[in-house]
């Protein structure tokens, strides 16, 4: 679902081809490049396979500098240009509508040949990086081929084929840049794309109207005028793009921002492409230790086997769009540790992968969790503080505005629980998909008055139902009705919607009052991605000491589940103090200090089975040599500081033979002591981790 | 639902609980429709359904209130405990983890109850029988232990999953029947029809609810 990766590749790269290729064409004719297409087609399809067949014939010398090799990637357009060469005269019978035809799909063709060549050359320049060694080897296999440097060598069926080619690419780029408004267009070369064709079971189009109901009738419509606002969207996106927001922006996105534009606007509206540009590395960075020690991830696992399973996207378990719901989140656990993961937020997680990718999913929930306007993370974070600060705030504005329905509910003790999913997702799954993501887009640009704006919206619009609803029906109207069929158009609601946002906005009751300084604070409150500031190696280390501790605890397990030894597993790692993030009061300075103490010298005072017994917490703090001391404010540790660390530690490893396992031991020194003599070595301080690739380690 | 006739003798509220992931709602829909939901989606904040059995050839209207299992919504769903007749106390056989969460949700629910409030223990997923990570006799143990009812059951196959939600009923009636369970006192859990009224308890405290 790259659906952005798509358009992006796709259009540019022949283009660039075509005009990265030109000099080597500069000899050829036009009446050579104007053979009929099928003739062209058969061709192609044999000649770049075969090019020993053409080197005989073709005007090529043989060049001898592997710099040169990409010119290869030249000889099967010129193969083709010479197998052409006999059928030309075709072209002259056809008539002028064919040969138009031939000509464009001829020019189809040689994009794709372009792409091709590129690609091969792409391939081959990595193939060249590699074999760089054995130069001598690929004399024999690799012919080297140039086409002449000479102009004399080729040019004779053409005037001028520079001005040619020169046309020719110019003609191609410009239909480009006319983009599809383009009046020479025919009509077969934009096939009739209409996705709502319905496919009965037999496999049979049916491409009218047929037994359209209403409701379809209708939705066709809507379908239509949202194509045709899509280029003054995209007008307007360009105009955005470089400067504010337009006038003409909000107005547009109340009337529902074009299906195929969320994936452009939404991000822009949370300002999360800033955020992006701004943070890069960022959400790698923090996938790669959300992998190793995010503690959310069984949660997030359970919450995303059931998440939008009815969706292609997310159907299939473990699927690409299943991995990226685990990664975002299991990212976003990382970075905001007070939210973590919270149930709800696979929702809408999931909801920006129908749109974007994974790093900017990323960066749209993180900014609707902190922006002023959206502020999630009040919701989300445990005790759910604005949850309840908006739901006093909406029985004040339910009992202003709709006396009736407030009076009613009260009658019925119907408790207000429905709004907690009602919020928490913005009314994913509790409004028809169509009229949620109406939703989104003006939550996205309101901001939460949308939330309680629309829960009164839905009171206002129900209101003759729901006065007759007690708390069974109430409930199932809530959980099931109105999922299912809102019994308004998305139009109606919005616009309904819109004026009661107005309304309360009149009225200054669009927000609740801030919250008080004694309620749980809204906003994170501990600096984010502090994970950063630990290099990977650390954790890394840690990650193979709880194993180590795990294949030592085996054989006491009764029940070999995964589950709860990983959860013991992390309740130990929590309060054996075993996580260096721990020491973040540690002096900077012992970070630093590299020891490259070299083999520490004889150890066989050291009884191999003592560091079996070693309690790996007594020791544990000693890894924080490793640790980057925390300062909010710190940049993550760049990749080279790590290698740094690392190497720092490579630098104090000393190897024995485990007496008792016959495997061989690496002593890694973790902590600078200032006795370096090996007698300082005591049971109490060693541990020994186990590897997956059978090293075992004692760290002193 | 909306058109089932209210001939029924009683309510009896009912509340589910347990940790995130075993089956609380697949369970709920099980009983109420009779379908096994593969595709349930998790439950955010507390959802409601209900269903009318038959106990001694009286109708009972269950009222049933399915809680969000995790953690950090106990705080929502604490306000519903108060006025269950029946506590259905879910773990998964699967997942030893659930079962040892069980006393933090005993407490709770002892705390939050009445003391007549009947509590059931149900071991869910038994159709996953390979995967087993929770011995019935040991589960078995701990009900015994605690005084609590207890069946293995399984949503997707049905399972004693009917028997869960009656049996539970049954307790609650037998209760009222010998006079444990007075029907005057509040938060019972428990309304005979004939005194329904509006002021009558049969919902959580809508003031306490920050839902």
């Amino acid at each position: 679902m790259s659906t952005n990766g798509v358009p992006r590749v796709i259009p540019v790269q022949p283009v660039q081809a075509t005009a990265r290729r030109s000099h080597s064409f500069q000899k050829q004719s036009s009446t050579e490049r104007e053979y009929p297409a099928e003739m062209r087609r058969t061709s192609h399809s044999t000649a770049p396979l075969n090019s020993s067949s053409v080197l005989s014939t073709g005007p090529f010398k043989r060049v001898d500098d592997h710099r040169r090799q990409h010119i290869y990637e030249e000889l099967p357009f010129e193969a083709n240009q010479n197998q052409n060469r006999l059928p030309n005269h075709q072209e002259s019978f056809g008539n002028s509508e064919q040969s138009r035809n031939r000509e464009r799909h001829r020019q189809q063709l040689q994009m794709y040949e372009d792409y091709i060549v590129e690609e091969r050359r792409r391939r081959e320049d990595e193939n060249r990086e590699t074999d760089i060694l054995n130069d001598s080897e690929n004399e024999d296999e690799d012919e080297i081929y140039q086409a002449p440097e000479n102009d004399e060598d080729a040019a004779t069926s053409s005037d001028d084929p520079e001005y040619e080619e020169l046309m020719e690419r110019d003609r191609i780029v410009n239909l480009y840049e006319k983009g599809p408004e383009n009046k020479d267009i025919d009509a077969w070369e934009n096939p009739d794309f209409d996705i709502y064709y319905k496919l009965d079971r037999f496999g049979f189009v049916h491409k009218e109207n047929e037994n359209l109901t209403e409701e379809q009738k209708e939705h066709r419509k809507r379908v239509q005028i949202e194509l045709s606002r899509e280029k003054k969207w995209l007008r307007m996106i360009e105009q955005w793009q470089s400067g504010h927001p337009p006038s003409k922006l909000e107005e547009r996105i109340w009337k529902g921002i074009p299906e195929k534009l969320r994936m452009m606007v939404w991000p822009k509206l949370l300002g999360a492409d800033r955020m992006m540009r701004e943070n890069q590395d960022v959400y790698h960075q923090l996938l790669l230790r959300a992998r190793l020690v995010s503690k959310d991830i069984q949660q997030i696992d359970l919450d995303i086997n059931r998440t939008y399973r009815d969706h292609l996207a997310f159907r299939k378990r473990y699927d690409i769009k299943q991995k990226s719901l685990l990664n975002v989140l299991a990212a976003y656990s990382m970075y905001n540790t007070e939210v973590g993961y919270c149930q709800g937020m696979s929702q809408i997680a999931a909801l920006l992968l129908m749109y974007l990718d994974e790093e900017e999913s990323f960066w749209c929930m993180h900014a609707l969790m902190i922006s002023p306007r959206h502020s999630m993370h009040g919701f989300f974070v445990p005790g759910f503080p604005k949850l309840t600060r908006f739901e006093t705030h909406f029985k004040k504005v339910l009992k202003k505005y709709k006396k009736g329905v407030y009076k009613h509910l009260d009658k019925h003790d119907i408790p207000y629980i429905y709004l907690t999913k009602w919020w928490f997702g913005c009314f994913l799954d509790r409004v028809p998909f169509s009229l949620a993501l109406r939703l989104w887009d003006v939550f996205l640009l309101e901001g939460d008055s949308i939330l309680i704006a629309m829960a009164l919206n839905i009171m206002k619009m129900h209101e003759r139902t729901i006065k007759t609803l007690g708390i069974e029906n109430f409930m199932e109207f809530v959980q099931t009705t109105l999922p299912n069929n809102f019994r308004y158009t998305d139009d109606q609601t919005m616009h309904s919607l819109r004026e009661a946002l107005s309304k309360m906005r009149s009225d200054r009751l669009h927000k609740p009052p801030p919250p008080s300084p004694d309620d749980l604070p809204e906003l994170p409150t501990k600096a984010l991605g502090s994970i950063l500031s630990r290099p990977l190696a650390t954790i890394k280390d840690e990650i193979s000491e709880i194993q180590s501790r795990k294949s030592k605890s085996r054989p006491n397990s009764a029940y070999p589940s995964p589950y709860p030894t990983r959860r013991k597993e992390s309740a130990k790692l929590k309060s054996g103090g075993s996580r260096p993030n721990l020491n973040r009061n540690e002096s900077p300075s012992r970070m630093h200090s590299s020891q490259t103490t070299s083999a520490y010298g004889s150890i066989s005072g050291l009884p191999s089975q003592v560091s079996h017994h070693a309690n790996p917490m007594s020791t544990s703090l000693d890894v924080s040599t490793f640790s980057y001391a925390y300062s909010p404010n710190a940049l993550p540790p760049t990749s080279t500081k790590t290698q740094q660390q690392q190497q720092q530690m490579i630098s104090s490893r000393f190897s024995i033979r485990d007496e008792q396992t016959g495997r061989m031991v690496t002593l890694v020194r973790a902590s600078p002591s200032e006795d370096d003599s090996p007698s300082s070595f005591s049971s109490e301080t060693a541990r020994i981790i186990h590897d997956r690739d059978n090293v075992t380690r004692i760290e002193l | 639902m909306t058109a089932a006739p209210y001939n029924y003798s009683y309510i009896f509220k009912y509340i589910i609980i347990g940790d995130m992931g075993v089956g609380k709602s697949c369970l709920l829909h099980q009983f109420t429709e009779k379908k096994f939901l593969s595709d349930c989606p998790h439950t955010i904040g507390v959802e409601f359904g209900t269903r009318i059995i038959e106990v001694s050839g009286q109708k009972i209207k269950l009222q049933i209130w399915d809680t969000a299992g995790q953690e950090r919504f106990r705080a929502v769903t604490r306000s519903y405990y108060r006025g269950a007749a029946g506590a259905l106390m879910v773990y998964d056989i699967t997942r030893r983890s659930t079962y040892n969460h069980l006393s933090s949700w005993l407490t709770d629910a002892r705390n939050l109850t009445n003391p007549n409030t009947v509590i059931f223990l149900i071991g869910n997923k038994s159709d996953l029988e390979g995967q087993r990570d929770v011995p019935y006799e040991e589960a078995k143990a701990f009900a015994d232990e605690n005084g609590l009812t207890f069946l293995e059951c399984s949503a997707k196959t049905g399972e004693n999953v009917e028997d869960s939600f009656l049996e539970t009923a049954r307790k609650i009636y037998q209760n009222i029947m010998d006079g444990s369970l007075d029907l005057n006192a509040a938060d019972t859990g428990v309304q005979p029809k004939q005194t329904l009224s509006r002021n009558s308890g049969q919902t959580p405290e809508k003031k306490d609810c920050n839902c």
